[in-house]
């Protein structure tokens, strides 16, 4: 199975969007979980990984934009937990939970790298890479026909309005643009050519490692050093405090608590905050590139609220309150 | 063979870029930093900030911990120094007064720009000029346009945003075309409504009418990047040391002073982070004690300085040596040195002239929220009176308008609580409402004022001794009518603001205060700005001067003795800008040096 | 988990501060509070402070053993600061090591409720975003 033409490309384009943002919200349970003091190494290491995840969302809108499509996110686009991976083959479903051995475990299968031998997949795919290499071999081909590339430009998210780690955003204005911005998406994701970094390196600065790895460090509880191969880790041991982390129940709903009690009037207010942040990103890719910025602060808020939830005890003796991500109704 | 091309003595901004100038272009450089390395780490650095969090009193050093061989002085350490009565004697300093100086500094790789505010106005064009324009002071042996190259590679290493067309003002001029690195900091909320309620208005004062005008203050600050910078090839916000994602804008974390937590303010750790780029030897914990003359005294020969961990006896001094020597300790801590070591003070001036920006506050409380306490401690101030004819007889000054509503003033918010809770009895609603319509209201003005140079304000040694057995500074210090006359031109200019603005002063100046003036019967206390100035002036004549433009020693042909202290006179603009310019014209003058060689 | 003395506490806490239970909880400074709390009064009077009931947080102001002990929890709350006791109180109770004037711990300081009530944020934490600062303040209450 092929994308077989531009509408075609466009959808799956889209579907990239929602694969992009469905990861973030376990990633965000995961990282926020882990308390402010404990766990700085793992905190870290998540943080930088959501950074990632949301320089790609917005690399892959700046490709549906480039090719005259309005990206979506918010109601009907971004998931509810538990649940797949969107458009995935199902073979496993992602909560929203603390950061544990089970967490890692899914994150590992979303990032996980290509099985040798297995075929670029745009529907029923089994690892995200399949899917994006797919969606890589489409816009080599179908980016090549003339026209296809003329979105407004004004709709590019550019570099400058987007910060706080991840790298460069990347406009992109035809097919060469693209398929680098894919690139960047396949390395930071899986790997660089087969191995346990994304290729960047700055003087001074630790090797960033692609997301699979990162998570198998964690795993494993021991950091990969330069020159290790995959699934073999030999530097300093991670030391993880799982007793700092917030136990919070697993994919926290506002309707696991009653009406009118507090837990569920603070719940609606993250939902409240998430919902605004939607529609901010929903703006910014569509038109309104500088608001971006403005959802900065609604990132940050959200977190403050969603941190204080999952100190709040739910009153079952074991565990605490946690944000919702309820897809806001239309 | 020298050890090295060239040893700098210290790591605060003015050494870092010495070191990364001279690194850049090949030159094997050793610098010596009398403190810590405290904070070159992401976890060190978090280890500050935690430290800032957990102290009772958040003065500007409360993040960092001295160490024995490195002490440095306490904004906590100030007391009042009555006449007739004991020196000051509480902290690193001996104050001798009869005021107490009372700014502090940091010894640490990074220096003070650990716990500054970021504040990069430059100076006006009339500033260079005080003597011959208003006979008070003394002229620079440069002008603003010798200096504006300079100040523009300051304002790329630094990380300035600013809006060039707000800072074209009493004179201050750029090339065509020239923007900063970063769009400005977005004004604060408290700027807008100040600045609606007094642009265009007049202020009367010295008998003249002056306009009113809410200026933003440019600050080495990540911002959003200006596509314009350097010719449209743009401009890429500089990370935390350490942690290169972090602190590529400012996030309103509100704790400039003391300490930035992500490092989007600019701090001299960045800039120690590009110098080892080259190759550049930074050794932390090693106080140079002596500068070693030549016999023929014309010529450094050596350094002589003392390596040290804590708890553990002191090395015995070592010996560096090296073709050009770089001292950029600080004001007090050059004088320090140079005085102890006998050199470089053929004027008699090394050590005089020691000035600071007296800082008066003036506070109030504005009738409806300012959205006090958010975002840097300030983006905007008060600019049109850094100069004017008035200077022939009182000091000028600017205002820096606070965001953090009375917190140095009044210690708010902690005084607002106690007072709610164990003066007012509140508690529950009425506790969270009485604060939430009180606390956002409140403003405050900080006034800067110019001092003189004066022989009689100096630093000299202590024959008391610190950890090392190094004398400790001893400092004179007084305030003369000129600057007196400034304070009560600046508390007039703050009644008149809060008038236009409807605002209840609450400003007062209580005779206890370490601070307290008077003039003519009315009082002000002043703080210190942690803006050490003056003490080894450069000049164009070796007879009164101690460095010439370039910041050279007249004494020693391979000595440079850089910083604030070379600054002739204080003006109005905060010091750090400055002396960064003055680095990279020294840094230029080293290498012609060396090339020569 | 149950801890029936921290959710009187928090219970407590919530009718002296002005601020819902959840959003004690949320700061997480719930049981340190309470050990720092214990650790100067001692159990016997601590046990009166969170047998107090939360309607009636005026009596527990007006006695004179407890209300010190509630004002002190009050700006603990606020400030994540421990004020020493006023001296009438120690001169009746006795004087505890911990009853000295402190920040309880940074995370106290992060937390601190002085911040959120005038709406913003602890300096240095929680940091709001770039920008922030020139929008608007929130309404007061």
């Amino acid at each position: 199975m092929r994308i077989d033409g531009p509408e075609s490309l466009r959808d799956h384009l889209q579907t990239a969007i929602e694969i992009e943002w469905s990861t973030i919200p376990p990633y965000l349970c995961a990282l926020w979980s882990l308390g402010d003091v404990h766990n700085r190494l793992a905190a870290t290491c998540l943080r930088e990984v959501v950074m990632e995840e949301m320089l790609h969302l917005t690399l892959v809108a700046n490709i549906l934009n480039a090719l005259d499509r309005l990206p979506s996110i918010g109601p009907g686009t971004v998931p509810t937990y538990p649940g797949p991976l969107p458009h995935s083959d199902r073979s496993f479903e992602v909560s929203l939970l603390p950061f544990c051995p089970e967490a890692l475990e899914t994150f590992r299968r979303i990032e996980h790298p290509a099985l040798i031998g297995a075929p670029p997949q745009p529907e029923g795919w089994t690892t995200i890479a399949q899917f994006y290499e797919a969606l890589r071999d489409a816009v080599d081909r179908i980016g090549a026909q003339p026209g296809v590339w003329c979105g407004d430009r004004a709709r590019q998210v550019r570099s400058g309005q987007y910060y706080g780690g991840g790298g460069e955003v990347i406009e992109v204005d035809g097919r060469e643009a693209a398929l680098k911005a894919l690139d960047v998406i396949v390395e930071e994701g899986e790997g660089f050519a087969g191995g346990i970094t994304d290729g960047g390196h700055l003087l001074g600065e630790p090797d960033e490692l692609a997301h699979y790895y990162r998570f198998d460090e964690l795993a494993q509880g021991r950091r990969y050093v330069r020159g290790d191969v995959p699934s073999q880790p030999t530097g300093a041991p991670i030391l993880l405090d799982y007793r700092a982390v917030a136990p919070m129940r697993p994919n926290p709903r506002a309707d696991d608590y009653p009406p009118g009690s507090e837990l569920r009037a603070m719940t609606e207010e993250c939902d409240a905050t998430y919902a605004q942040l939607l529609g901010r990103l929903q703006t910014a890719f569509t038109g309104r590139p500088d608001e971006l910025a403005d959802a900065v602060p609604e990132m940050w808020a959200l977190e403050y609220q969603a941190v204080a939830l999952m100190r709040v005890p739910v009153g079952d003796g074991k565990h605490t309150a946690g944000p919702a991500f309820a897809p806001p109704s239309a | 063979m020298s050890d090295y091309d060239v040893a700098v003595v210290g790591a605060g901004p003015s050494g870092a870029i010495v070191a990364a100038e001279l690194g850049a272009a090949g030159r094997r450089v050793l610098v010596l930093e009398a403190g810590p390395a405290a904070g070159r780490t992401w976890a060190e650095y978090q280890g500050n900030v935690a430290h800032y969090q957990a102290s009772a009193a958040k003065v500007p050093n409360s993040p960092y911990v001295a160490t024995q061989g490195a002490p440095f002085p306490d904004v906590l350490d100030i007391t009042r120094l009555e006449p007739g009565g004991p020196e000051g004697d509480g902290g690193y300093f001996v104050q001798e007064g009869p005021l107490p100086f009372s700014s502090d500094y940091l010894r640490s790789a990074g220096g003070t720009t650990l716990h500054w505010l970021g504040t990069c106005l430059r100076m006006l064009p009339h500033d260079f000029e005080m003597a011959s324009r208003y006979g008070v002071g003394r002229d620079w042996p440069i002008g603003y346009d010798d200096l504006g190259p300079f100040y523009e590679r300051a304002e790329r290493e630094l990380g300035v945003a600013g809006d060039v067309a707000d800072q074209e003002y009493l004179g201050v001029r750029f090339p065509p075309g020239y923007v900063y690195p970063m769009h400005r900091i977005p004004p604060s909320y408290g700027d807008r409504r100040l600045a609606a309620g007094l642009d265009g208005r007049p202020l009367h004062l010295d008998g003249e009418d002056v306009a009113a005008v809410v200026t933003s203050t440019p600050q080495a600050r990540n911002s959003m990047p200006n596509p314009a910078y350097d010719s449209h090839r743009g401009y890429e916000p500089v990370g935390a040391v350490g942690h290169r994602h972090s602190g590529l804008r400012c996030e309103g974390n509100a704790s400039c002073i003391p300490i930035c937590p992500v490092q989007a303010k600019y701090n001299a750790l960045k800039t120690l982070r590009r110098a080892s780029e080259g190759p550049v030897e930074i050794r932390t914990q090693a106080v140079v004690s002596r500068v070693v003359l030549a016999p023929d005294r014309r010529r450094v020969r050596a350094l002589e300085y003392i390596a040290y961990d804590d708890g553990a006896v002191p090395a015995a001094p070592e010996r560096v040596t090296a073709d050009v020597y770089v001292l950029a300790a600080n004001a007090i801590e050059n004088a320090k040195l140079l005085l102890h070591s006998g050199a470089a003070n053929g004027s008699d001036q090394v050590g005089r002239n020691l000035m600071d920006h007296p800082f008066m506050m003036a506070w109030a409380l504005m009738p409806e929220s300012v959205g006090a306490f958010r975002g840097p401690s300030s983006t905007a101030g008060l600019e049109m009176l850094r100069d004017g004819a008035f200077r022939g007889r009182r000091a000028a000054f600017r205002a820096e308008i606070a965001n953090w509503g009375w917190d140095f003033a009044g210690f708010a918010p902690y005084a607002d609580v106690a007072e709610a809770v164990h003066g007012r009895g509140l508690s529950g609603r009425a506790l969270r409402s009485w604060l939430a319509r009180r606390i956002p209201r409140q403003i405050r003005l900080g006034f800067l004022l110019e001092q003189l140079p004066s022989p009689h304000n100096r630093v000299t040694l202590d024959r008391r001794t610190d950890g090392l057995g190094l004398p400790r500074p001893r400092l004179h210090y007084d305030l003369d009518g000129y600057t007196r006359r400034g304070m009560a031109a600046a508390r007039e200019c703050a009644t008149q603001v809060f008038d236009l603005l409807g605002a209840a002063d609450a400003t007062a100046y209580l005779p206890g205060d370490p601070g307290y003036v008077t003039l003519d019967g009315q009082g002000f206390t002043y703080h210190g700005s942690g803006h050490v100035v003056g003490t080894h002036r450069m000049g164009s004549d070796p007879e009164t001067s101690v460095v010439d433009d370039r910041q050279r020693s007249w004494d020693h042909e391979n000595l440079y003795v850089v910083g604030a202290g070379s600054a002739p006179t204080i003006a109005t603009s905060n010091p750090t800008l400055t002396l960064a310019a003055l680095a990279f014209r020294a840094a230029d003058s080293v290498l012609d040096d060396l090339g020569a060689a | 988990m149950t801890d029936a003395p921290l959710e009187r506490f928090v219970e407590l806490s919530a009718a002296l501060t002005g601020f819902r239970a959840s959003d004690l909880w949320g700061t997480g400074q719930a049981r340190a509070h309470l050990d720092l709390v214990l650790s100067v009064c001692g159990e016997g009077l601590g046990a009166r402070l969170l047998a107090a009931d939360p309607d009636q947080i005026g009596a527990v102001l007006a006695d004179p053993d407890l209300g010190p002990l509630a004002r002190n929890v009050t700006v603990l709350w606020y400030l994540g600061q421990w004020d020493q006791l006023p001296r009438a109180w120690r001169d009746r109770h006795g004087t505890s090591p911990a009853d000295v004037a402190h920040v309880a711990s940074a995370g106290a300081f992060r937390a601190g409720l002085v911040w959120p009530a005038i709406g913003t944020h602890a300096p240095s934490a929680d940091a709001p975003g770039f920008g922030s600062w020139a929008s608007p303040p929130a309404a007061a209450p």
